[in-house]
């Protein structure tokens, strides 16, 4: 599975690789037992200091870089940080304090080593904002020597496993394959590439996915907030192999877990967002909402995270109001790190795609679907019990409206998933599910409509849209029900096509690993130098797009596809 | 006691987790959340006794439990085998296996910068390299220093599998005599692991007999990674500043003497060729004490450096400054003599097997046995003066020699057998061979092998025996 520790090599007896210790672990161990829990720390209040030190650990390292920000040192110091604390409990220690050792030693990893003194001094200037000098010379050193005596139990805890692997490269490779240097959506891909670093801050997914289902569910929510759907966009070769590309064990189903998951946490820690939810989310698809889950909200509401206690009651409100106020003050921010934040991430409404046209009509289509759909699942839902694995329990009786249209209807196809996951409990059938589903989508994109009894309604309906005819609701909803018993038993169509991907899908499933290298190679080597008050900031440059072809994926049916 | 401050700290970073939002979202606001109702200065001033966090810091964590590293106690010291570039290496075994291992310890006292970042490059390389020809990195452990006071730090040790020999003691050993056969398995071995060190991205930058091992079950191992580093290949744009400070003297190449900052691998190759050349003279063919010496006899040896066997010559740094009159390191108008002094060396092996030529000047005489022709041409490639010419180690993997009779083995384990103990030299700060009391040479052929008393700085131990 993505969260098995199957990374882990050997030789003669002695490890190498990428990963010489077990890192991944199942959310449940998490939550059950750690240091931290022994210590009677919540698992959300680990979280939540775990946030504290990414976005801690990403001050430092934006302040140390003039503003620029290093993808590869954050990445390995907050990867870092979240291993530490599998093993040391938080109360224990200054989370600060061992934030700030982590990005010491991660700026020696990869070879971009920051001085001690300017480490110790941006420790400081984070943790006093308001007295930034040290009190007194032996105030400076007592604190350097903290920190290196904490990299030194950094080093023990995590026994020198120090090839840390990261999500980036992974994003990048996985948009190359899916895009096969189309650079169609460098936008998305830009997102991707940044959330890549924002989940690693927010989620404790650094110790339980590998970077390959990270990355993955990466660009998943990138395609969330553009508002593209990945199923739609992904060449028909790889319709349904793009998200196994780099990790074969991962499931469609569990992608969509993992980005609902980010929305979730996301829209429940807005003082933790390094990058301006304003920014990224045009649509208002996220909703903000307290720490505490009691609050009314229009968002799923979460089985594992407990009603809030008194203490993070105020802190709810604290945030509520650091919300609200930061809003407010958007521009008038006179700290350089809170301007840092507004433009960390690419601005999405300046998205400039190719076939802009299509775009548009896309969207029109999907408005037209979403309102169609809901009828038919909200009817759907009613009918049947579905064991969602996660968070989402049908909210029928409360339908949201407007922006949290879209989470809706995420939600409801992968309730749909999911119910064929429930029927048939192996990995195996969720994968006919969704090969028998996308061929036929695939079908769909032809102009000419085959009246293939096999085909999905659905896909059928998703045709007509696109030819610009109108549907009609009863039609929809009698054919779906169709389409729910032919997905049962996979016609020979179906099987035909399951057989062919299986073995095209073989000579791809052995790509090998990343060839490793001993620097992450994301951010270039940079001697540190005084941090000087920097006006402009940029953040970090995605790196050179192949080059753009343009072609409409979705017209056209590759070589060799099936008819 | 560190309960109460640990509570404080506790209650401490939550608070200031809040109020460095606050900071950070530019509110000026005095809203103050949670229980502790106490106005700022107070959290602050338990926060600033940072002396006390140290403490309390030190005595936690040193009574913390890491179930992912190993503690040295696991194996059991039973000698020092030498100095390494930083700190001393031991022969050890391990209790639960028995296996023999090479405890390195890494050295921290002089560091500033925490732990040294050296290390960390050399643990990070090993723990990704695993090769049969390049050492085998088991783990690394920690051990806890009862130390008075601040100055309780952890050691860290390097577990490498231990190997017998090193190339540079068998090869002073005058016992041991080396088939052509061994010496083709042995270059064999030498160049693979070069590959998959180049491959892998990674340049060596300590090539020197010294430096390779071999284990008693006769397989050479490259090693001592102290000043190896990734280096970045790209076709287009500047290429970054290395430096240039690298290489025992004996085994530079020209390129690194003239000041070059943007080299590659080559580097490493031009100290194959040497360590090969050494497997005939057993002793460093080029030993000069200066850099204008090296360059000296280098010249001597491989022909005059010039433009004409290396056009880009000029262009190096320091090009100018070493050809001027006052430091005469490069003497033009010099023929390359290297294939005249080895041919008398580099013969084939006699009908039945044993090595026809010897350094040690106790040989028969050979004029009627053909010189390995293949050998030489290989040799010839690997030092030469132009670094362009010289064949990656990926070509010299697929050099002829290899391919031709007679051909090498798995490994030179019957050349292990005759070998009784181990043959370890030792070095103390830089020089292959400097503290052993061989006088210069300029000529690449020995004259005597110079057994000498070594200078053993007091208190090492020596495990030799000739």
């Amino acid at each position: 599975m993505s969260f098995s520790n199957t990374l882990i090599k050997e030789k003669n007896g002695s490890k190498y690789g990428r990963m010489l210790q077990p890192w991944l672990f199942q959310k449940q161990d998490l939550v059950r037992d750690t240091p931290s829990r022994r210590d009677g720390i919540s698992y959300e209040d680990e979280l939540s200091k775990r946030q504290a030190g990414g976005v801690f650990i990403f001050d430092i390292v934006m302040q140390l870089t003039h503003g620029k920000g290093e993808h590869g040192l954050c990445g390995v110091a907050v990867t870092l940080f979240n291993r530490f604390f599998k093993f040391q409990s938080l109360k224990r220690c200054d989370y600060r304090d061992v934030a700030a050792a982590c990005v010491f030693l991660a700026g020696k990893n990869e070879d971009s080593p920051k001085k001690l003194k300017y480490v110790v001094n941006q420790l400081w200037h984070q943790k006093f904002p308001h007295n930034k000098q040290f009190p007194s010379e032996q105030h400076f050193v007592d604190q350097c020597q903290v920190v290196t005596f904490l990299e030194e139990v950094i080093l023990r805890t995590v026994a020198f496993d120090l090839n840390v692997d990261l999500p980036h490269q992974y994003v990048l490779k996985l948009m190359q394959h899916v895009e096969k240097g189309r650079n169609t959506y460098k936008e998305m891909v830009k997102t991707a590439y940044y959330m890549a670093t924002e989940v690693l801050i927010v989620t404790d997914w650094s110790i339980r996915y590998s970077c390959a289902a990270i990355a993955t569910a990466c660009v998943n929510i990138a395609a969330y907030f553009h508002n593209i759907e990945m199923d739609r966009i992904v060449p028909l070769d790889v319709a349904d192999t793009w998200y196994r590309f780099q990790d074969s064990s991962i499931t469609r189903a569990e992608v969509d877990v993992m980005t609902k998951e980010f929305i979730h946490i996301y829209s429940r820690n807005p003082h933790c967002h390094v990058g301006s939810l304003k920014k990224l989310d045009p649509h208002g698809k996220v909703k903000i909402v307290g720490r505490c889950s009691s609050q009314v909200s229009n968002t799923p509401v979460s089985s594992t995270i407990t009603a809030s206690t008194s203490s993070s009651n105020l802190q709810k409100k604290v945030d509520l109001d650091a919300y609200k106020g930061r809003q407010k003050t958007t521009s008038q921010s006179s700290e350089t790190v809170d301007a840092s934040r507004q433009s960390f991430m690419p601005d999405v409404k300046s998205q400039k795609f190719c076939e802009k046209d299509l775009i548009e009509q896309r969207k029109r289509r999907d408005a037209a679907e979403r309102a169609r759909l809901e009828a038919y699942y909200q009817q759907q839902q009613k009918n049947s019990s579905v064991g969602n694995q996660r968070n989402t329990q049908p909210n029928s009786h409360k339908r949201p409206h407007g922006p949290e249209e879209v989470n809706g209807v995420k939600k409801s196809r992968l309730d749909y998933q999911m119910k064929f996951v429930a029927a048939s409990s192996t990995t195996s059938s969720t994968s006919v599910t969704t090969n028998g589903f996308h061929p036929q989508n695939q079908n769909q994109q032809q102009t000419t409509i085959m009246e293939n009894s096999s085909m999905s309604a659905y896909a059928i309906s998703v045709s007509k849209m696109m030819s610009g005819q109108s549907m009609n609701l009863k039609t929809s909803s009698t054919t779906t029900t169709n389409h729910h018993q032919q997905q049962q038993q996979p016609s020979a169509y179906q099987q035909m096509c399951r057989d062919l991907e299986y073995k095209r899908r073989t000579p791809s499933a052995d790509i090998t690993r990343l060839a490793p290298s001993s620097t992450q190679q994301i951010s270039p080597p940079d001697e540190s130098s005084p941090p000087v008050t920097s006006s402009s900031l940029t953040y970090l440059p995605p790196p050179p797009p192949p080059p753009i072809i343009p072609r409409y994926v979705h017209e056209e049916m590759e070589d060799g596809e099936l008819r | 006691m560190s309960s109460q401050s640990s509570s404080a700290t506790a209650a401490s970073a939550a608070l200031h987790q809040s109020s460095s939002q606050r900071a950070l979202i530019g509110h000026g606001g005095t809203s103050t959340p949670s229980g502790a109702g106490t106005p700022n200065s107070q959290i602050q001033q338990s926060d600033l006794d940072v002396k006390q966090h140290l403490m309390n810091y030190q005595r936690y964590f040193d009574s913390a439990s890491y179930p992912y590293i190993n503690d040295v106690s696991s194996y059991e010291k039973l000698s020092k085998i030498g100095q390494g570039t930083f700190g001393e290496v031991f022969k050890a075994r391990c209790k639960s296996t028995g296996k023999m291992v090479a405890l390195k310890k890494i050295l921290m006292e002089n560091e500033k910068e925490g732990f040294p970042i050296t290390a960390l490059r050399e643990v990070k390389m090993l723990e990704q390299l695993k090769h049969d020809n390049i050492t085998d990195l088991i783990e690394v452990c920690s051990s806890k220093t009862a130390g008075p006071g601040a100055k309780d730090r952890t050691t860290f040790y390097l577990v490498f599998a231990f190997c017998e020999h090193d190339l540079a003691g068998l090869l002073s050993n005058n016992k041991v005599r080396m088939s052509l056969v061994h010496i083709k398995t042995l270059m064999k071995h030498l160049v693979a692991g070069l590959n998959k060190l180049h491959r892998s991205k990674i340049l060596h930058r300590d090539m020197k007999a010294a430096n390779v091992l071999i284990s008693r079950e006769g397989v050479l191992k490259l090693a001592d990674f102290g000043l190896a580093r990734p280096f970045v290949q790209r076709e287009s744009g500047p290429r970054p500043l290395y430096t240039n400070r690298v290489v025992t003297l004996w085994y530079r190449p020209p390129e690194l003497l003239l000041g070059d900052r943007q080299y590659g691998t080559k580097i490493d190759v031009w100290g194959a060729g040497c360590i090969m050349a050494e497997m005939w003279t057993r002793q460093p063919i080029m030993q000069g004490d200066t850099e204008q010496k090296q360059l000296q006899l280098i010249s001597g040896l491989c022909g005059s450096i010039s433009t004409r066997v290396w056009p880009n010559c000029e262009k190096m740094p320091l090009w100018v400054a070493m050809s001027s009159e006052a430091n005469s390191a490069l003497p033009q108008g010099k023929k390359r003599i290297l294939r005249d002094k080895m041919r008398i060396l580099m013969k084939c092996d006699g009908p039945d097997g044993k090595p026809m030529s010897d350094p040690f000047g106790r040989s028969r005489p050979n004029d009627n046995v053909p010189t390995d022709e293949d050998a030489m041409n290989l040799l010839d490639s690997l030092l030469a003066i132009d670094p362009d010419k010289r064949p990656s180690a990926d070509e010299a993997e697929d050099d002829l020699w290899f391919f031709k009779a007679p051909m090498p083995k798995e490994n030179v384990q019957d050349l292990m057998d005759t070998v009784p103990t181990s043959q370890f030299e030792y070095t103390v700060g830089k020089g292959a061979h400097a503290n052993r009391g061989r006088h210069q040479n300029q000529q690449p052929r020995p004259h005597q092998p110079q057994r000498a008393t070594n200078a053993i700085p007091a208190g090492q131990y020596r495990d030799t025996i000739f």
